[in-house]
């Protein structure tokens, strides 16, 4: 028996964490591609049912279609963020497992960030595809940095909310309950900053604008979901 | 290492057991005893505080979080990642409670509890083992922990008499050195041979 044993570091136990829900991810693969084949699918729907549009509202058509397809997949993607942690109460072996709960979360926020930027990235090539858009859209640091942040409001958001419901009977349908209408600030704030940004190319009041609320957004979503997430994981059933 | 005084807990208005009282030092071994429904589980997962709602108290020695010295076996699940292999899974544990694991010994431990060769070690998921495997996978994790208290619900199910054996010699190792357990079962065989207190419960079940 180790009489006084060091603990990890908490980079170290998130790192941990990370690592194990990314392979769990690689080993089924279908927790990747259902968000991705899911988003194809209301893309293609939307180029199939909507006519051709006017070049001069092509751009906001495509951010109006890519981030409703990012925001449906991502539901998915989020309702599931503690499914491998329910089975054969793997949970409660980490709950009480030494590490302190904002690592979890943290982890859970990471992984759900690297999922949401796999599948933001095939909706995007896909939606220029079918917009026919120039690829170099891909590589604008103003989109990219849109896309960025509207995923972190929606991920922290959603693993707030997931952790939340963790117990709660209903999860699946509390959850898109709470998730929709919150989520509405942040698609909100990063559909007007990045099509204003597509339209204009120029970093104005406008623009600071938009983006000054998504930041504001994300950083109430994140601050929340460290500290009542880590406290939803903590307090008992 | 563990102090429980007066607890008192009813599930739906149905007392399980009040004014339940003991403790376990270095070397102890206490067996929870009683028939089915009467609290025993609820007793560990109470100690463990998974749930709450008992009045009373339950203290555990020391400053530094008892969860960093005791290591817990339930009844109904053994608390691993279907899709990981039995090497990883062990690993990722480990590393929650210490800086690294190392393989070697991981490998050793398995082998020692009958998970022997690299395809089941390292290359077969965990949800591909049968009830048995899974649960000496489980205690194979509890040896690696090296905790100082355990708690342990129905540590046998699903286990062969090679694999009893195998966790009596591991529970007599851990006693001897200093270790203490607290153990819910019906097996008497489990601690025939060992130093040890019983608690019934459900005198007071309705």
């Amino acid at each position: 028996m180790t009489p006084a044993r060091q603990s990890p570091s908490w980079t170290r136990t998130v790192l941990n964490l990370l690592e194990q829900s990314l392979k769990i991810d690689f080993s089924a693969k279908e927790r990747l591609i259902t968000p991705v084949f899911f988003a194809a699918i209301i893309l293609l729907l939307f180029s199939f049912a909507l006519p051709e549009q006017p070049p001069e509202i092509r751009s906001r058509m495509m951010v109006a279609e890519s981030l409703l397809a990012v925001f449906f997949a991502m539901q998915i993607a989020l309702s599931r963020t503690f499914e491998a942690e329910r089975n054969d109460r793997v949970f409660d072996h980490i709950r009480l497992s030494p590490i302190d709960s904002s690592a979890f979360i943290a982890a859970k926020l990471i992984h759900v960030l690297v999922v949401g930027g796999c599948v933001t990235l095939c909706t995007l090539v896909l939606a220029l595809i079918l917009q026919g858009q120039d690829f170099s859209l891909i590589g604008d640091p103003v989109v990219v940095a849109g896309c960025f942040l509207t995923l972190l409001g929606l991920s922290g958001l959603g693993v707030l909310l997931a952790a939340i419901t963790l117990r709660a009977e209903g999860q699946q349908v509390l959850f898109p309950l709470l998730y929709f209408p919150l989520s509405v600030p942040v698609l909100l704030c990063s559909s007007e900053a990045i099509v204003h940004w597509l339209e204009t190319q120029k970093w104005d009041e406008t623009m600071r604008g938009w983006s000054v609320m998504l930041l504001a957004f994300d950083a109430i979503y994140l601050t929340m979901t460290l500290l009542m997430g880590a406290e939803s994981v903590d307090s008992g059933p | 290492m563990l102090k429980v005084q007066d607890l008192n807990f009813s599930f739906k208005n149905r007392p399980l057991f009040s004014g339940l009282s003991f403790s376990v030092s270095a070397g102890d071994l206490v067996r929870i005893a009683g028939p089915n429904g009467s609290g025993k589980s609820t007793l560990i997962a109470l100690v463990t505080g998974l749930i709450s709602g008992a009045s009373g108290s339950i203290e555990f020695s020391g400053n530094s979080d008892f969860r960093s010295w005791t290591s817990w076996i339930a009844a109904d699940a053994n608390g691993l990642i279907p899709s990981l292999s039995a090497a990883t899974n062990l690993q990722f544990w480990l590393e929650l409670r210490q800086p690294a694991a190392d393989p070697e010994q991981i490998r050793l431990v398995l082998s020692s509890w009958g998970l022997t060769g690299d395809w089941v070690q390292t290359k077969l998921p965990v949800s591909k083992f049968s009830t048995g495997m899974r649960r000496r996978l489980a205690l194979a994790r509890l040896e690696l922990e090296d905790s100082k208290l355990w708690l342990l619900d129905e540590p046998l199910f699903g286990l062969d008499d090679a694999a009893c054996k195998k966790f009596r010699e591991s529970l007599k190792d851990h006693l001897a050195k200093g270790g203490a357990a607290v153990l819910v079962t019906h097996d008497e065989r489990i601690v025939q041979s060992l130093e040890h207190r019983t608690i019934v419960l459900g005198d007071q079940a309705k």
